[in-house]
């Protein structure tokens, strides 16, 4: 993975689906609220 | 473009003085190379864009640089204004301003179809990617970027801390919320405990009508008994009062060996006279009914006249003789063994299905429920522990008519032989002794009589409890006789009777205490289901179970950030690492994404005169690994070239976000190093990805160079 900032370094540690997911959501600045929306509503 | 100008009005002490752009053109290409002497104003040009794009509120800049650009706008000393724009292709994308000196407010615009609006820091920090650096240490800044690294976990590591509280609010919002399934159970278990008390009344109802039914039967029955045992002891006393009255008057002294064997014999005669009496109840339950008129030749034997006249009764004999024999009979007929197993696999039947009889099962063949069955196992179960009774009454009967005829033989064939001899010497003590033999007698008839009394009346008091008429003794028990359900006590001894109706008691008392423990259940059941009922269903109430998984995944990822992935970085950035002694293989994959990340970072490399497509940078081991597989350890590096490196590894990001990158003091690079850095310049330009690059260094003459193009 051509992984370039520290946010996609951590996400390449990760092998669980779901963890990255948290990562990828909390990168994007989301509240608990809407990170759970997100990964609920999948 | 870059289109600056700047004012900068400085109390000296001595003088004020003010300074303007005046060695630097006011309008630089977007990218650019500025070299120049101490104090031309190549550090203040930095400063004042970093300034104007919101410098001092990144938190990725340089703290040192930070210092400086603060130094700018909040000094006492002097007062700064400025008016900054960045141009693409004639049109401006970014204007920045601070008009007034005496305040310290920037203001930021971006352009959008040439017009302006305003554009806060946290919205410019997503759009803009402010890159401001001076590369003097390239192994330490390396390192920087591993710092960098630790900062994005333990910035994660609270995210994902708070993430995980709020999980577990939610779950806990949802155990307390409306709970449908919880609903249903709670319904459920509400029906299965009413059908419970359904059940137990019905069964209740029924052992009361059988209790009801044996009291009459008992207390009538004895009633009637103990009367007639009572007038029989009565006619038995006087008949006794009289003889005594008559010994009395004829009483003379017999000699005392034949007062001994007369005491003996009466010892051997009350016992018999003691066998005959309980034989007496025995007989009642054992005897068929076309034997049952022995039971009335056997109570008329009496033991009054014995002693005086030396003889049993003929009937006495002859009863014996021939129930005997009946009752032998009746042992030879009985199937004990099979009344036994039967009565033990009914009672074990009934053991085993007493767990499921809430439940709501048919046993298949008969068709019923469980309870049903039971009852039926039940009625069944009494009537095999009727029979068992019945037989082991038998074989009381059978000892002791035996034990009654061993006696009778000895008294009859060695006593009263004995007593005869003695009589024809006849003496005065003989008649005494008659005389005290009569009292004794008397003496144990009235202790007999006041022993019946005294049952007879408790009889009589638990009959009156009833509410029964007393003057319909005989009425009642004869029409409860008749009852089907009392035929299979008839053959129950007293004691046997009064047993059953304790037992009776004790189950009804059972079910009583089951039916209110029932009730109270459901109460409080109700009572929870309707707060059940009121409480709003959650809107995650379906993802309960997937939320719980996902807190526990969070909790890993937490405990990862927090204790794995912050110890293995730490111990690279003290340089605190053994790779052959690595606690786990995590811990070395950690180490090789690092080096991975460091490697794509960076990019390419100039080592000499060649350029190269980094693989990886290994800071354990300080190693540069190129894709053509060249290794080239970090201290062979040229200063230049490593701060060359570094500075490309700023410039690789993978977000859209617009790049403005400004390099100060670049000193130890020459051409060759810097040429990669104007190289990605451009080649971010030509992608919309760079709006300015701006490089400068310390040189004896001021000059300008556009690297738009090479």
């Amino acid at each position: 993975m051509n992984y370039k900032s520290p946010d996609d370094f951590l996400k390449s540690l990760l092998e669980d689906e779901e963890q990255k997911k948290i990562i990828e959501e909390i990168s994007k600045d989301k509240s608990p609220e809407e990170i759970l929306e997100t990964i609920i509503g999948e | 473009m870059i289109e600056f100008d700047y004012e900068i009005i400085r109390d000296e002490g001595d003088e004020v003085v003010t300074y303007e752009p005046d060695k630097i053109p006011t309008e630089l290409p977007n990218i650019v190379y500025i070299e120049g002497p101490n104090s031309s104003g190549k550090s203040t040009l930095l400063n004042i864009i970093a300034l104007g794009l919101y410098g001092l509120k990144n938190d990725k800049l340089d703290s040192n640089l930070k210092t400086q650009i603060n130094h700018l706008v909040n000094s006492n000393h002097q007062e700064l204004t400025f008016n900054l724009k960045i141009k693409k292709q004639g049109r401006t994308i970014i204007e920045s301003e601070k008009p007034d000196g005496d305040v310290s407010d920037i203001k930021v615009y971006e352009y959008k179809d040439g017009n302006r609006t305003p554009i806060m820091p946290d919205n410019f920090q997503n759009k803009y990617n402010l890159i401001y650096d001076i590369p003097q240490n390239p192994i330490d800044r390396l390192n920087q970027l591993i710092k960098e690294i630790r900062n994005t976990q333990r910035n994660y590591k609270k995210d994902v801390k708070y993430f995980r509280k709020y999980l577990r609010n939610t779950i806990e919002e949802i155990n307390s919320s409306r709970n449908p399934k919880l609903i249903s159970q709670k319904k459920k278990e509400i029906k299965e405990n009413e059908k419970e008390i359904e059940n137990k009344k019905a069964i209740l109802k029924k052992k009361e009508e059988t209790l009801d039914q044996l009291e009459k039967y008992t207390y009538s029955r004895f009633i009637r008994d103990y009367t007639a045992k009572c007038t029989n002891l009565h006619e038995q006393i006087e008949d006794l009062e009289g003889k005594l009255e008559h010994k009395e008057r004829t009483k003379k002294a017999r000699d005392s060996k034949l007062g001994n064997r007369i005491e003996e014999t009466r010892e051997q005669i009350n016992q018999i006279e003691d066998i005959h009496l309980e034989l007496s109840d025995i007989l009642k339950s054992v005897l068929p009914d076309e034997e049952k008129h022995h039971l009335d030749i056997w109570n008329r034997i009496s033991f009054n006249d014995v002693i005086e006249t030396l003889e049993f009764e003929d009937d006495l004999e002859i009863e014996v003789n021939d129930l005997k024999e009946i009752v032998s009979k009746k042992i030879e007929e009985k199937d004990e063994e099979k009344a036994l197993t039967k009565a033990e696999m009914y009672n074990g039947l009934i053991d085993f299905l007493e767990d499921y009889k809430i439940e709501d099962i048919l046993v298949p063949g008969v068709e019923k429920d469980v309870n049903e069955f039971i009852e039926i196992l039940e009625t069944k179960a009494q009537k095999y522990e009727d029979t068992l009774n019945y037989y082991d009454n038998l074989e009381k009967a059978k000892s002791h008519l035996n034990e009654l005829e061993s006696k009778i033989s000895k008294v009859e064939n060695k006593l009263f032989p004995n007593i005869r001899n003695l009589k024809e010497k006849r003496s005065e003590d003989y008649v005494k002794e008659e005389y005290r033999d009569y009292q004794n007698r008397l003496e144990s008839k009235r202790e007999l009589l006041e022993e019946y009394d005294k049952k007879l009346q408790k009889y009589e008091h638990k009959y009156a409890k009833k509410a029964l008429d007393p003057d319909n003794i005989e009425e009642i028990y004869s029409d409860v006789i008749d009852e089907e359900e009392i035929s299979s006590y008839t053959n129950y001894t007293e004691k046997e009777l009064n047993q059953k109706i304790k037992s009776l008691k004790d189950q009804i008392e059972d079910i009583e205490d089951r039916i209110k423990e029932l009730e109270f259940q459901i109460e409080m059941d109700k009572n929870k289901l309707s707060s059940l009922k009121s409480e709003e269903k959650h809107k995650y109430h379906n993802q309960r179970e997937e939320i719980k998984n996902l807190n526990q995944k969070a909790k890993i990822l937490e405990s990862k950030l927090n204790d794995e992935y912050d110890k293995y970085i730490t111990k690279l950035i003290d340089e605190d690492i053994n790779i052959d002694e690595c606690e786990s293989e995590e811990e070395r994959k950690y180490y090789e994404k690092v080096s991975n990340y460091l490697g794509n970072k960076v990019g390419f490399i100039r080592h000499g005169q060649e350029e190269y497509q980094v693989e990886y940078i290994d800071l354990i081991k300080n190693v540069i690994k190129t894709e053509s597989g060249k290794e080239i350890m970090l201290s062979d590096m040229g200063t230049g070239q490593s701060q060359s490196a570094y500075l490309k590894g700023l410039l690789n990001t993978n977000d859209n976000r617009k790049i403005i990158a400004l390099f100060d003091e670049v000193a130890m690079m020459d051409t060759y190093s810097l040429n990669p850095i104007y190289e990605k310049f451009k080649e971010l330009y030509q992608k919309d990805q760079l709006l300015a690059g701006v490089v400068v260094q310390k040189a004896d003459e001021m000059n300008t160079v556009s690297k738009m193009e090479m």
